[in-house]
């Protein structure tokens, strides 16, 4: 097993716009064409050599760490156990909570690096909804 | 194919680049650009560990990143209000604390801050995320507006040697001069920004006009596509050769950009003597002028007003002022820069006294607060648009128009800020999935509400002549009508480009005035000129040939084109006297102190 480095975050702030954001993931992998919940396995926390990685999250949503600092924040780092050698599904809940906006960003990773992302305008990821995007058979 | 040269040193041998096509110089970038951009350790450090605190009287703004101006690492900073103004603070853990004005007025900082709206950036950026901000420019994802502006640097040559300037070629040691199929390729580059594709460019340098295929520059610009050329110069050549001013109409320039800093020689020893020259050959021919001072507390800054009265005596040609607050570089102790610092409150209160209150605080706007016309016509069309986001504190903007000997901003004959709420409300309804002909109606008849007929200047009254803009303008969104507002108005402008003092990496990345990089990176203006040994330095002398050999190439020598002015000539001539007239009184000054004003600048006198 390896560990795979996720993100979670809100921040509220006003300066130079106003924003109050929460971000959520949850990480998939995939075996034997089926899609597994990963465990998290430890939360740390962040530090500025983690921003780059945060940024490669936050851009797709337009946003960058310069702005998470422009107000009260919190980034946790998440670790997630997932096997060696596996396609990693990012599932990446945005909500901007005084407009109302609620994305999900679905990211697959293979051998650490992205290989697609997709921003999915349903509210909710479901089951079969992930299915469909990644032509597996089942969930667990 | 290119043979470049990829020594430890040398980068590109360009001597051999001077046949290559476009294709090449696209093939070179890719190959060299990541070796050209900044590196963790050897360029900049990062020490955000240290947040700076707030002190007795202080008031949280807010956080941000910021650069130290002497080992350029990146720091926490703190934006705060303290006596009612707005300061920024940081500490580098190497050269302490480091406290800076941020911005004159805090009520002013506030009313505008209510106008930002950030962008969607660009699709297709060049680099992917590797650095932290300032240091991934080149645009990276995080970049949050789409260019509006980018400038094309056509040579570090310079024909004058303000002692001010240190990036021009003599003292730089090389000449970075891009030729025309190394041009097209950076062009290339901006035609395919998307969503939206740069359509206006500025010609820089250097001093642009010695290029003598200036003239096939803007053609092949133009022909490309790129609607709006200007041309940043002194314009001292231009003065002496209408019939380059001419051509370079001809060939399509939309306005020249020119250095103006004052209307005396004691304020403007770059170009006094020269403008009114430039000035009248540019009449001739139809060619607008945006005069470009650059303000410093206590050298120019009583002239603002003044300024603005030569600007609308000369309406017919000059089209626009933007005000630029001097940005203060190289290593400066904290009594000057507070001898010299001028922000954008402090300049707009200026211009409210020295004008007597014709263009006052109030009709100020941030560059932001017309991004809702913007999405109005998204929404209508559904096609994205050119929209600007920067930063609200790089810029502010107003209109003032002349009607016989009065002057009436634009703020006081149509209600700007209830207009501009009520499109981005009308904006936000057409996202939420609203009818687009039922908004396009209840704007059209809205419209008028806006208005103060009784006020409005006699031109646009005409006909109702205003109201038909405003409709092709917003609605529309005409190009041509917006060119036939500017004709009948003065645009009045700041742009506070940053420095390593009161930078704010918010700012940098909301920027949308942009450099191109002969390696095809878009660099903001902010990182390139405030960061200049990482990214303007660099990437020029990569692309540049040795001074020595270029001179041995071209057959020129340095000297023998810096300028020297014949003072006495140029101001015994009539247009001298009859552009000046009434702004300022020239028979006060001896021909004595013309000629020491230009001399103590750097330029010497002949005749």
């Amino acid at each position: 097993m390896t560990l795979f480095k996720a993100f979670s975050l809100r921040c509220k702030c006003s300066d130079p716009r106003p924003l109050n954001i929460r971000i959520e993931t949850n990480v998939y992998f995939i075996k034997e064409g089926k899609l597994l919940k990963a465990d998290l396995l430890n939360e740390d926390a962040f530090s500025s050599s983690d921003i780059v990685e945060l940024e490669n999250r936050l851009t797709p949503l337009k946003l960058s760490y310069n702005d998470v600092v422009h107000g009260d924040y919190e980034i946790k780092v998440l670790y997630f156990q997932v096997p060696e050698s596996t396609e990693v599904v990012e599932v990446i809940s945005f909500e901007e909570v005084d407009r109302n906006i609620r994305e999900n960003y679905i990211s697959i990773w293979s051998k650490g690096k992205r290989k697609l992302m997709n921003k999915v305008v349903p509210k909710e990821i479901d089951k079969r909804n992930l299915l469909r995007m990644l032509g597996l058979k089942g969930i667990d | 194919m290119v043979q470049a040269n990829l020594g430890d040193n040398e980068v590109v041998d360009y001597l051999k680049l001077m046949e290559a096509k476009a294709e090449d110089f696209e093939e070179l970038a890719k190959k060299v650009r990541f070796r050209l951009v900044p590196k963790l350790g050897r360029d900049y450090k990062v020490y955000l560990e240290v947040k700076p605190e707030l002190r007795e009287g202080e008031e949280l703004i807010t956080y941000t990143h910021s650069s130290c101006p002497y080992c350029n690492s990146i720091l926490n900073a703190v934006i705060f209000k303290r006596e009612d103004k707005v300061w920024i603070r940081k500490i580098c853990p190497q050269h302490g604390e480091i406290e800076e004005v941020y911005w004159g007025d805090y009520d002013l900082y506030v009313k505008f801050r209510r106008w930002q709206e950030d962008g969607k950036g660009i699709d297709n950026p060049q680099l992917p995320l590797t650095s932290l901000c300032p240091f991934n420019c080149g645009l990276c994802p995080r970049h949050k507006s789409h260019p509006a502006l980018v400038n094309i640097v056509l040579t570090n040559r310079c024909d004058l040697g303000c002692w001010y300037c240190f990036f021009y070629s003599e003292r730089a040691g090389y000449v970075y001069e891009p030729t025309i199929e190394h041009l097209k390729y950076m062009i290339k580059v901006l035609k395919e920004t998307s969503p939206i594709p740069v359509k206006a460019v500025q010609l820089t340098g250097g001093e642009p006009t010695l290029r003598d295929d200036l003239v096939d520059i803007v053609k092949m610009i133009k022909a490309a596509g790129i609607t709006h050329v200007q041309v940043n110069t002194h314009a001292i050549r231009l003065a002496f050769e209408p019939e380059l001013v001419k051509e370079l109409r001809e060939a399509g320039t939309n306005v020249l950009y020119v250095s103006f800093d004052g209307v005396t020689p004691y304020t403007n020893p770059k170009n006094h003597w020269e403008i009114p020259y430039t000035l009248e050959n540019c009449k001739k021919v139809g060619l607008g002028v945006v005069l470009v001072p650059t303000i410093i507390r206590g050298f120019n800054d009583h002239e603002l007003g003044t300024i603005i009265n030569f600007a609308l005596k000369h309406l017919e040609v000059i089209r626009g002022v933007n005000f630029q607050p001097v940005s203060l570089t190289g290593r400066m102790p904290r009594e000057e820069r507070e001898k010299y610092r001028i922000t954008i409150p402090d300049a707009i209160k200026l211009i409210e006294e020295q004008t007597g209150g014709d263009i006052s605080k109030d009709d100020w706007y941030p560059v932001p607060s017309v991004a809702p016309i913007s999405h109005l016509v998204e929404g209508l069309t559904g096609v994205p648009q050119f929209t600007l986001t920067n930063h609200f504190a790089c810029g502010a903007a107003t209109y003032v128009f002349k009607d016989g000997n009065v002057i009436i901003p634009i703020t006081r004959f149509i209600r700007v800020g209830e207009l501009l709420a009520y499109l981005r409300n009308k904006a936000l309804e057409l996202a939420k999935g609203a009818n687009k002909y039922l908004v396009m109606l209840k704007v059209l008849s809205k419209l008028n509400s806006f208005i103060e007929w009784d006020r409005t200047p006699s031109t646009l009254r005409k006909r109702r002549t205003l109201l038909r803009l405003l409709y092709k303008i917003l609605v529309k969104h005409d190009y041509s009508s917006l060119g036939e507002f500017h004709y009948k108005t003065l645009f009045v402008g700041m742009m506070h480009f940053q420095d390593l003092y009161n930078h704010d990496v918010a700012r940098v990345q909301r920027c949308n005035i942009f450099y191109i990089t002969p390696d095809g990176r878009l660099v903001p203006f902010c990182s390139f000129n405030v960061l200049p040994d990482i990214y303007r330095d660099r990437v020029q002398r990569a692309y540049g040939i040795p001074l020595s050999l270029w001179e041995e190439r071209t057959g020129l020598k340095v000297k023998d084109y810096k300028y020297r002015r014949n003072v006495r000539k140029l101001i015994n001539g009539d247009t001298y006297r009859r552009y000046y007239e009434g702004v300022v009184n020239l028979s006060s000054i001896d021909v004595k102190e013309h000629i020491l004003a230009s001399k103590r600048f750097g330029i010497p006198v002949t005749g």
